[in-house]
């Protein structure tokens, strides 16, 4: 609760400022809803990023370096944690092809594409197919997105990619009753 | 609503607005042209696209311009990201420099102005009288300074009253001995004289004793009646009895106070019917009895004495006017202070009675004279139709 709290003081400040003393317009990412389903002992789920690499990112992307997007999912019964993995979706530019190598974690898949619009799509999207136990009834879903800090080879600091989504934390809460999914 | 002139606050608060603030805000804005200017400059760099357009010779040329695709992709990366990051950082640093110099500002002007709301009150309990007032020496040193010297004139003044308290009371003491000691004398003379006559009588002719007894028994008894009046004259202006007021008719009460005296004075009655006042009954008779006796004392027999009752709008009006000799410009600011009298006989706490009577029972009287014309006393009491 106080995390939130701090996230929400901190949130407006930052809106605050960049109203009123920059042009700076970053970007404001967040979740479609999930798209969950059930298929055996396994319950997948599926969602995607918006907004969150609008701006600032095609040259970031352009850069060669590989620039991952990490996603923490926890499931929760009230407040005990059930299960919770970590993915990450990485993506790099190969400047000599012109390409894009993309992989997804949650699906263990890994493209190459020269479209960017494809490589934001796979980059933005979220689908992992996680073991559940059906006796857990209804449980609350937790994902969570951030950018991780990234050394660049060119500039000695590392520089925390955050930045780009103002340090907002795009989250998505949901509750399913495995129950009737099943 | 009302609108106080702004103080040195106000002012202080204007400024720092005006030059901290603006002078960020400006700054700010120089900044973000110029990481606008560079951004701009970023979008037209577009190296790779045009290095893959041309067709390279050899392998070595090939792996030459990869690399120097990869090293300008990388670089125009770093500086987009860096680019946004000085953008985020210097708005965010901005908003907090301004919150908390602003906070900072607040707070040292409060404890700037602290002491002098604390000056301020204290001048203010002065004003009220209240010279037992001291201020806390604390703050910075200029404000010590000023403290200690108002703590300085706060006890001097404070001193200063009680000496002068100390010094009326002597002087209320020494003119009411004086005063007394004067009304009681003058009785006492003839007393002495009528028992002196009495004594030589006896000594030299006890068979006509009874010739002059009489005589200086009217005239002890008659002295001694002065004394008890002069008695109750001080008592009276001691002990004012809180006002019972009470709604009553003023020209029936006027009428039998003048019934005592009309066999003596010339008396001109214009008395308004149907009127009634507020005011104690008890004060009223004396305050109409002094007023008129005052009258009387400054008339010549046969002269004479005017008194008016009238209404205007919720106040009833009692006026009485003598031809007598007036009162001299000079004293007539004084006819109601206590002990002043001109006459030759009386006290000089008549009229200073009936104003502290006035004053109880919520009324006005004043006075108006010219010397060898006479004078008038008005009355204006709250009234009620009767």
């Amino acid at each position: 609760m106080f995390e939130a709290l701090t996230g929400k003081v901190f949130a407006t400040v930052v809106s605050l400022s960049m109203f009123l003393f920059s042009s700076y317009s970053g970007n404001d990412p967040a979740f479609r809803a999930f798209n969950s389903r059930v298929g055996g002992n396994y319950l997948q789920l599926r969602t995607s990023l918006v907004g969150a690499f609008d701006n600032d990112f095609p040259d970031v992307f352009k850069s060669g370096t590989v620039i991952p997007v990490d996603f923490l999912l926890v499931i929760k019964k009230g407040n005990q944690v059930l299960t919770k993995s970590k993915f990450q979706n990485k993506v790099r530019f190969d400047p000599a092809k012109g390409v894009y190598e993309i992989y997804t974690a949650g699906m263990n898949r890994s493209i190459t594409t020269e479209s960017y619009a494809q490589m934001l799509a796979e980059i933005s999207g979220f689908e992992c197919s996680i073991p559940y136990n059906p006796q857990w009834g209804v449980v609350s879903v937790h994902l969570e997105a951030t950018l991780p800090t990234v050394r660049f080879a060119q500039l000695k600091k590392p520089i925390d990619l955050m930045v780009l989504w103002k340090y907002h934390k795009p989250r998505i809460n949901n509750n399913l009753d495995l129950r009737k999914t099943s | 609503m009302n609108f106080t002139k702004p103080g040195i606050r106000t002012w202080l608060l204007a400024v720092y607005l005006v030059f901290s603030i603006g002078g960020l805000m400006v700054m700010n804005r120089v900044f973000q042209a110029n990481q606008q200017q560079l951004k701009e400059a970023m979008e037209h760099l577009e190296l790779s696209e045009e290095l893959r357009q041309i067709k390279l010779d050899s392998s070595a040329d090939s792996l030459k311009a990869v690399q120097i695709m990869e090293d300008f992709n990388a670089a125009k990366g770093v500086v987009q990201v860096s680019l946004s990051e000085s953008r985020f950082y210097a708005a965010l640093t901005l908003l907090i420099i301004i919150v908390v110099s602003s906070t900072v500002f607040f707070v040292v002007l409060t404890k700037l102005s602290k002491p002098l709301r604390e000056l301020q009150s204290a001048t203010e309990q002065i004003r009220h009288g209240n010279f037992n007032v001291h201020l806390p020496e604390t703050g910075i040193h200029e404000m010590k300074m000023l403290k200690n010297s108002f703590n300085v004139m706060s006890r001097e003044l404070e001193a200063v009253q009680k000496r002068l308290l100390v010094a009326e009371k002597e002087m209320i003491w020494k003119d009411l001995s004086r005063i007394l000691a004067h009304e009681i004398k003058n009785p006492l003379t003839p007393i002495q004289l009528a028992v002196q006559r009495l004594e030589e009588r006896i000594a030299t002719d006890p068979e006509r004793v009874s010739m002059i007894l009489n005589e200086s028994l009217e005239i002890i008894k008659q002295e001694i009646e002065n004394l008890r009046l002069l008695a109750q004259d001080f008592s009276s202006f001691a002990k004012i009895s809180k006002a019972m007021r009470e709604n009553f008719n003023p020209e029936t009460s006027i009428r039998e106070i003048c019934r005592s005296y009309a066999a003596d004075y010339n008396l001109e009655l214009d008395l308004q019917p149907d009127l009634a006042v507020l005011f104690d009954k008890t004060h009223f008779y004396q305050v109409i009895t002094n007023i008129l006796q005052n009258a009387m004392d400054a008339s010549q027999p046969g002269q004479a004495i005017k008194i008016t009752l009238g209404r205007d709008k919720n106040y009833v009006i009692i006026s009485i006017k003598d031809k007598g000799s007036g009162i001299e410009s000079d004293d007539l600011s004084r006819v109601f202070e206590p002990y002043f009298s001109r006459k030759t006989k009386g006290t000089g706490l008549g009229l200073a009675l009936v104003k502290k009577l006035c004053e109880a029972n919520s009324a006005i009287v004043r006075v108006k004279s010219k010397t060898g014309e006479g004078s008038e006393f008005t009355l204006i009491i709250e009234g009620n139709k009767a």
